[in-house]
This record gives structure tokens, sequence and C-alpha cells, in this order.
């Protein structure tokens, strides 16, 4: 289960609570996260508050923000980036952040709903990492202006393709790491393999080490368009895990001579045979095909293969 | 040493593992079987013997008659009861789910009768009738707790139907709740439930299928709203007891809760329940971990109110000798929730208290427990 380890860390900094009436951890040493329960009898904007008046907020260079209302099914984050847009003099050294860190039992990630982040881009132009959680209503208008962004990841049940147009047209000259979970289709995937074209060229983002295409439903159509991208002879590591993907994706792998300088392929999650997987490691890269899976018969004439994460 | 008498299914691995626990310190130890009337099965009952009640769910035979004993007094508290043809019929061995009141107060009657026996003959039992009837009925249990002001997810009035537990969570407030067969046990009968705009997701190890309903040991999605009114309105009938989904904490991406097993008032022993559904019960065959890693990701205040919790429940029930506690803390590793008490829940493998399972250190600890005023 390493691949959900995430969200204990964000940036490097192990991620720990503020607790409203307690001291702040030690932002040196810690993403600080902030999120309401329903045992909390205080709002949001009273947690930011008291934020604001412990010693070491000024400090802080990593922030989580979790559930921003107690029943989030319908509230997209529009106050809590108002409020840090506001006081943005408190947070001079805030460079990593991580909207959205909900679990499926606070919200489904489909379901958690969001915005256009331009107004905050304008005010944080200095993010080196930004992560988010839930992509219903996203859009990422003007992420050009944050000219460090090193880390973007987006973790989704569904992404749409505007999202992926708004990434493809930001100018990000330091962007090293790029992941994005595309999902199922009935929770708001509507990518094809056409939208990644422009990603695939090899001409954009000249710093990437890390590309994630994760958590597909179409992973074995992404696959041969993937295994031949020149961006690949750049590339340290390709990231398909989590998705659908069968012999027939895999087959592009064994197929390509495009794989270049790649050192880790990641396909953990998958519906490979047991002959592909044996091929697949014997590949000059390191590979992981972990978590083996069998696709379901429901009786249909078809059989069925799941996503990691859906819903 | 004094002999000990145990009522349980003979054959149980419960009752094997206490037996031997026992023997192991050379204590003479009698069995008392379910399969028997109580004043059969109590008939060797010595004046002074410590008396243990466990579970009798190891049998098919005795759940189905206790059920039966049960019949009349759960049709008089108003639930849907099961004739003893249909007792017999149902398939309790492959998963369905019937009559959780009957099984409950059969039980209890049981108990009950087993109680009068061991105090007409002067033996002590490490339980409370009325205390194990507490912990079986979710309903009366949270109520007694949150009167007594613990922690507890706040609860909707009682719920008769589906159209009922839409209306109750609109006026509430509630997105996410969590439904529970008032008198089941494990994972049985629990619906996690949560609404969306225009969108319903629940999940269940309980489903319909064929006229009746089945546990599974596998949790399900359902997203189709026809679909989980009908389940809900199946189990409805045998009493529902509905609260809010706590989010639990997360470890490594699956989500976490605590059995801790209060044994003479003192919380001694904690597992730690991993799941990757919301549904953390024991019997799902989830996984169990090391608690050091919960509390690494807590302030200590944190833990401490935790251990606090645990025992002011145990002064709650000072003729339990022992308890198991499934607490939950929340998201946000601060705050946590007591979800269920259980009268049989200290079956634990692979975890010691200074170097002695849970077994051996009631059975160490018992005298000192029975010399005090209770």
């Amino acid at each position: 289960m390493r691949y959900l380890h995430s969200e204990e860390v964000l940036a490097g900094f192990p991620i720990k609570h503020f607790i409203k009436g307690e001291a702040l951890p030690n932002p040196d040493k810690y993403a600080i996260k902030l999120t309401l329960d329903w045992g909390d009898d205080h709002s949001f904007e009273t947690l930011l508050q008291d934020l604001l008046a412990q010693p070491k907020t000024s400090e802080i260079t990593a922030l989580v923000i979790g559930m921003w209302d107690p029943e989030p099914y319908d509230a997209t984050p529009e106050a809590v980036l108002k409020f840090l847009v506001e006081h943005k003099a408190h947070f001079p050294k805030l460079k990593h952040f991580f909207l959205g860190d909900m679990t499926s039992e606070e919200n489904e990630i489909s379901w958690i709903c969001h915005m256009d982040l331009a107004f905050f881009f304008a005010v944080y132009p200095k993010l080196e990492t930004l992560k988010i959680r839930g992509a219903n209503d996203l859009a990422l208008n003007d992420l050009g202006k944050l000219t460090q962004l090193k880390t973007l990841i987006i973790e989704s049940g569904g992404l749409g393709r505007q999202i992926i147009e708004q990434i493809t047209s930001a100018d990000l000259q330091n962007l090293e790491h790029l992941e994005l979970w595309l999902g199922d289709e009935n929770y708001g995937a509507n990518t094809n393999i056409y939208d990644f074209e422009d990603l695939l060229s090899g001409d954009l983002f000249p710093s990437l080490k890390y590309l994630g295409l994760r958590n597909s439903e179409h992973a074995d159509e992404l696959a041969p368009v993937v295994a031949t991208s020149p961006l690949l002879l750049r590339v340290d590591t390709l990231d398909m895990s989590l998705g659908n993907m069968s012999d027939q994706g895999g087959q592009a792998f064994l197929k390509s001579s495009a794989l270049g300088n790649l050192k880790q392929l990641d396909l953990y999650h998958h519906y490979f045979s047991n002959e592909m997987m044996e091929a697949l490691k014997a590949l000059p890269m390191n590979v992981d095909v972990g978590d083996q899976n069998k696709p379901d018969d429901w009786g249909d004439g078809e059989m069925h293969r799941y996503i990691y994460i859906g819903e | 040493m004094r002999h000990w008498h145990l009522l349980g299914i003979p054959n149980d691995p419960r009752i094997l593992g206490f037996q031997a626990a026992l023997q192991a310190q050379k204590t003479q130890v009698t069995l008392a079987s379910y399969h028997d009337n109580p004043a059969i099965a109590f008939e060797a009952l010595r004046p002074n013997a410590i008396v243990r009640f466990d579970s009798p769910a190891w049998s098919f035979a005795a759940v189905r008659q206790l059920m039966q004993v049960g019949e009349s007094f759960a049709s008089a508290h108003g639930f849907k009861a099961c004739s003893p043809t249909q007792i017999k019929a149902a398939q309790i061995e492959k998963g369905e789910l019937i009559t959780p009141p009957q099984f409950f107060y059969g039980l209890i009657q049981h108990l009950q009768q087993a109680s009068e026996l061991c105090q007409q003959q002067g033996a002590q039992c490490l339980s409370h009738v009325p205390d194990i009837s507490l912990f079986y009925d979710k309903a009366a249990c949270h109520q007694h707790l949150s009167h007594a002001q613990l922690p507890v997810p706040f609860a909707l009035p009682q719920v008769q139907s589906y159209e009922d537990l839409r209306h109750k969570m609109r006026e509430s407030g509630l997105s996410r709740v969590f439904i529970k067969s008032r008198f089941g046990s494990g994972g049985s009968g629990v619906i996690a439930l949560a609404l969306g705009h225009n969108r319903v997701e629940a999940r269940t190890t309980t489903v319909f299928q064929h006229g009746k309903l089945w546990d599974h040991l596998k949790v399900y999605s359902m997203n189709k709203e026809s679909d989980i009114a009908l389940l809900v309105n199946q189990l409805a009938p045998w009493g529902l007891h509905v609260e809010r989904w706590i989010p639990k904490a997360q470890l490594q991406g699956q989500s976490i809760d605590l059995r801790v097993l209060v044994i003479a008032g003192e919380p001694t022993f904690f597992v730690l329940r991993k799941s990757k559904t919301p549904i953390t019960n024991l019997h799902l065959l989830n996984e169990r971990d090391d608690t050091s890693l919960l509390k690494q990701c807590m302030s200590e205040s944190a833990w401490h109110k935790l251990l606090e919790t645990c025992r002011t429940v145990g002064k709650l029930f000072p003729k339990t000798y022992q308890l198991g506690i499934d607490i939950a803390v929340h998201s946000d590793f601060h705050h946590h929730s007591i979800l269920e008490l259980n009268a049989f829940g200290d079956f634990l493998k692979g975890i010691t208290y200074q170097e002695l399972t849970p077994y051996q250190w009631q059975i160490k600890q018992v005298q000192n427990w029975l010399t005090c005023e209770h």
C-alpha cells in the first residue's frame, strides 16, 4: 500500500495537524495540516485565525488543507483560499501546498469540490509543490505564473481534458514531477490519447524527471503513445501504475525502442498475465509489476478491469 | 485454587484457549455448553467457583436454539420474528442474516438463568447480564454512553425505514452515516451511506438477494438508491441504529480503529485494525497492526484522553470483569469516538501484556478483582 503513503508526507515533510488550542508543530520539520473534525466546535476560519496568532506561522513552508467543511460535499475551498490570499503577509515562505487532503471516509475523491485557482496562483507565485486531490470544477488557469513549480500532482477519480490543456499551456521550465490521476469516465474523466499529444511531444517541461499518468481506465490505449514518446529520452521515471493495463498495454513497452534512459517503470496494479510480468521484469530498467489483478466476469460477455481509485 | 466454569461452545477456539490457559495454571475447569439447558449445564457448579460467560456464536445449532428461545420476547418488543420452521430453514451457515433481535433476547434469557443459578449456588460470575444486554443493544448502549458524557458519534432518533432515514438525515444536516442493525454483531448488517449532489454511495457487507439478506466477508458498493432503500427496508423491522459516519484516521492508506480490552477497569490490551474499507470489524479478515504506529501520529494528550475514556467506560460497568471497546481515532488524529462495546471481545490472538495473553492476564488478575467491592 505504499502508493497511498503520500498523504503522510508533503515534499519530504511529514504531515502534522495543527490542533486549535495547541502549539503549532515545528514548521521547519513538518508540513502543517489544517482540517475540520465534526467534533470541533469551531469553524475553519477560526482555526485559520488561531494559526495566524501562532508565533512561528511565518516559518511555514509546507501547508496542507484537509476538510474545509464538516459536510464538504458541496463546499468549495473558496473561503480558505481567500483567507490565505488576504493574509499572504503571514506566509512569506510558503512553497509546498496540498489542497484537499481528505480520505475516502471523509469525502469521495470524485465528490471533492474545487474551483479556478488562478487568483491563488497570482498571490503565491513561488510555490514549488502543488498537490490537489479531486478535480471537480477544478481549473488551473494561469498555472504558468508558478514559474518555480517543481512538482504538480493531481489525484482524481476522473480528470477533465481542460486540465491537461491548462497544464500544457503553462510554461513551467522547472517542472520535474508531473503526476496526473486520470480516473474513470463515470466520475468526470473525458481524456483520450490525443489530449496527451502536446505533453508527449517532448517539447514541454525541459526539467521533467518523473511523468505519472496513473489510475487510468484507458491504460492499454495510452501505453503505446507513452512508450514511444520522445519525452522518455529524458525522464527517469515513468509511472503508469494504478490503472487497468493488460497484456496489450504491456506489449507496448516490450516493443518500444524509445525507453531511452528510463530508470524506473512503475506499473503497479495491473491485469498482466504471468508471462507478461516476467517479460516486463526482464527490461533493462527497474520495473514494478506488483498487485496483479484478475478481470471480473459479470457474465455479460465482457471482462471488467478496474482502476485503483474510482468513485 | 478456585474451580472455574466456562459457559460457551465446547470446541470453540475461545473455550479451548481459555481452558488451556487455566490448565497451564493447574486450575480445575468445567465446561458448560450453550447446547444444554442452563439447569443442566450448571448442575456441577461448585460453590465458590468462578464463572465466565463466552460467546455462543461458534455453533449454528446454539444460535438457532437461542433464536427460538427469543421468539416471544422479540415479538413482544415489536420486532419482526421468525418461526422455528423459518429458523431451521434459514441458511445461517452460508451467511443468511435473520432475526438478530431474537438471538439477542434468547441469549439474554439464557444468560439470565445461568446467572441466577450462579447466585443461588454461591458462585461468582465475571459478567453482569444487564451489561451484556446493554453492549448487545447498540441503541441502548449509545444512549447510555452518551448520557455519561462519553464521546460517541451523533445518532439519529430511531429510524423506521429508508424514507424515514432520509428525512431524519435532512433534519439533522447529516450527509454521511453508518447504518447498523441494532442487535447485529461483527460487520453484520452494516451500511456506510454517503449522500452527494444527486448521488448516493453505499458500502455494505450485507446484500439482499433471492428475497433474503446475506452477510458476506466482503464489502460491496452500491450507488442505485432503490437498491439501498430496499436493503435498509429489509433490515429495518429488526431495529436500526444510525450514527454519523466518523471518518477514521488512516495509516498507509488504510482506515484504522482500535479494539481496547479493558480488564478490571484498566485498558490493558490494544489491537489496531486496518481496512481498505470503512468497515473495520475483525470478522472481515482485516489486517491488524502494532498500536505504536497510531500513537506516533497522536499527541501525548490525545492518547491520554483516549485511555481516560476507556477507564471511564470501565467504571460505568464495575460488575463486568472484561469488556472490549471499539474506538475510532478521527482523521485529525486528535478526537476519538466510541463505536461499540463488546461483551465477548477478548479473543485476541498474538498480543501480550507483560508477556501474558489476554486470557492469561485475566486469570492472573481475577482474584484481586473478585475481592474488590463491586
